[in-house]
């Protein structure tokens, strides 16, 4: 009876550090989780200013199979200082991280900005292409 | 017994010892600019005799307006603040004033501070005293309140082709003429401007003299090239440049702390209750305009500044 009692304790102990170790949720670099979602688009982007509004004239136009981002800002617009912001599939993240100030004022070198799907295997990089709102000649 | 004497000890009331009482709040908030004053309440009160006098003394004299107000003041049931006459020989003299009170054994007086110049970027202190007739003294001490470097102005009226060019420096808006014959066109760091431009929005602009691309023909002075940093705030309401309207306070530190590395030269399409950051060309200041009234569909604007010199 004694044997059967330790022997239980025994299996019950190695359940218990088997269990506690098993990784059931895996994370990314930041902390983020990885799930089994392979879809990887943007479905949104805006541009903020420095008062933090929009600067868009109107929405940005998306391209999920060309990859691109062409969004028209206001005349007048400080291109140095913009913060973008996007959505995204569900669980995909955005690299580099968007929500900073963000110097645009090269049209001629449009920023690139990659969304990664929530598995972390599909990966597809957009250009964002601006112009500038002109006044009516 | 031992016990016993523990509860008694523990459960006696602390007598006062003096019969007469005071406190002190300080009422104004924000940072505080010289020109503006800071508001105390001193509450009196004793319960032997009445009172006779109460003074206030600062650690660096206040300006001419300093003092302590004629009335004690108390809330009427329907909520109004009624004064009630109860002093007489109110003086200030350097950094004390005084009052003597009458027939009152309580009294809530109001004392003013005037920021003096001399105390731009000191700090201030005070202390409050009491008499009554019956000989006692109370007396009570503040800490120590940082007065700000900044500079204020307010209301100043700009209008396209007229009072439109704005000076940092001066703290001051100039029309075409008054540059010329005061030779200021160095000190022009943003000309107003207002235009209805087909196929965009302009409106109420402030730019600075180098920004050609957004001066839409507007007359700038001979002279006039300052390069200035301007970026447009929407929601930085300040008390003290919206005339208490709002609960926001722009202080020193905002101002030190300010990047505007990235800022332009221009700003288009202000409306009321906006504003904008603003640093001169040389980097010596940093300013906040706040736009006090705009009609988005006529020329001109009111405007207010706070200023703090940076070098």
């Amino acid at each position: 009876m004694k044997i059967y009692f330790k022997f239980s304790v025994i299996i019950f102990l190695v359940a218990l550090v088997t269990t506690s170790c098993k990784k059931d949720f895996p994370v990314d670099e930041n902390g983020l989780l990885i799930t089994d979602r392979a879809e990887c688009y943007m479905s949104n982007f805006d541009l903020l200013g420095s008062d933090h509004r929009t600067v868009l004239v109107g929405k940005s136009v998306i391209d999920t199979v060309g990859q691109t981002v062409h969004a028209e800002v206001m005349y007048g617009t400080n291109l140095k200082n913009l913060k973008p912001f996007c959505s995204v599939v569900t669980d995909a993240t955005v690299t580099p991280t968007m929500g900073v100030w963000t110097d645009f004022s090269d049209l001629s070198k449009p920023k690139e900005y990659t969304v990664v799907s929530g598995n972390r295997k599909v990966r597809k990089t957009y250009t964002i292409h601006l112009s500038v709102q002109q006044p009516t000649p | 017994m031992m016990l016993l004497v523990f509860l008694v000890a523990a459960c006696q009331k602390e007598e006062n010892k003096n019969g007469l009482q005071n406190n002190v709040i300080k009422k104004t908030l924000g940072p505080h600019l010289v020109g503006e004053k800071i508001w105390f309440s001193y509450a009196i009160g004793t319960s032997v005799g009445t009172l006779s006098s109460a003074e206030a003394v600062a650690s660096v004299a206040g300006a001419e307006g300093t003092g302590f107000e004629p009335y004690s003041w108390n809330t009427s049931p329907a909520g109004a603040e009624v004064p009630v006459p109860v002093t007489r020989d109110l003086s200030t003299n350097g950094t004390v004033s005084s009052a003597t009170l009458i027939d009152t054994a309580a009294a809530t007086l109001r004392y003013y501070y005037v920021i003096p110049e001399e105390a731009r970027g000191q700090n201030v202190s005070f202390s409050f005293n009491a008499n009554s007739s019956n000989g006692e003294n109370v007396s009570r001490s503040t800490e120590s309140f940082a007065i700000s470097r900044m500079d204020m102005v307010k209301n100043l009226e700009v209008n396209d082709g007229k009072a439109c060019y704005i000076s940092i420096e001066n703290m001051k808006v100039y029309t075409k003429e008054e540059i010329e014959s005061g030779n200021l066109s160095g000190s022009v760091d943003l000309v107003y401007l207002y235009r209805e431009v087909d196929g965009v929005s302009f409106g109420h602009a402030l730019i600075a003299p180098s920004a050609e691309a957004y001066l839409q023909g507007a007359e700038i002075p001979n002279g006039a090239s300052n390069n200035v940093k301007i970026e447009k705030q929407v929601n930085i309401r300040d008390q003290h440049l919206s005339d208490g309207q709002y609960a926001v306070f722009i202080d020193d530190i905002d101002f030190m702390n300010l990047d505007m590395s990235n800022a332009a030269n221009f700003v288009l399409n202000f409306r009321k209750d906006e504003g904008s950051w603003v640093e001169t060309q040389d980097g010596k200041y940093r300013a906040y305009i706040y736009i006090n009234d705009a009609d988005n569909t006529v020329p001109g604007m009111t405007i207010s500044m706070k200023r703090l010199a940076i070098k």
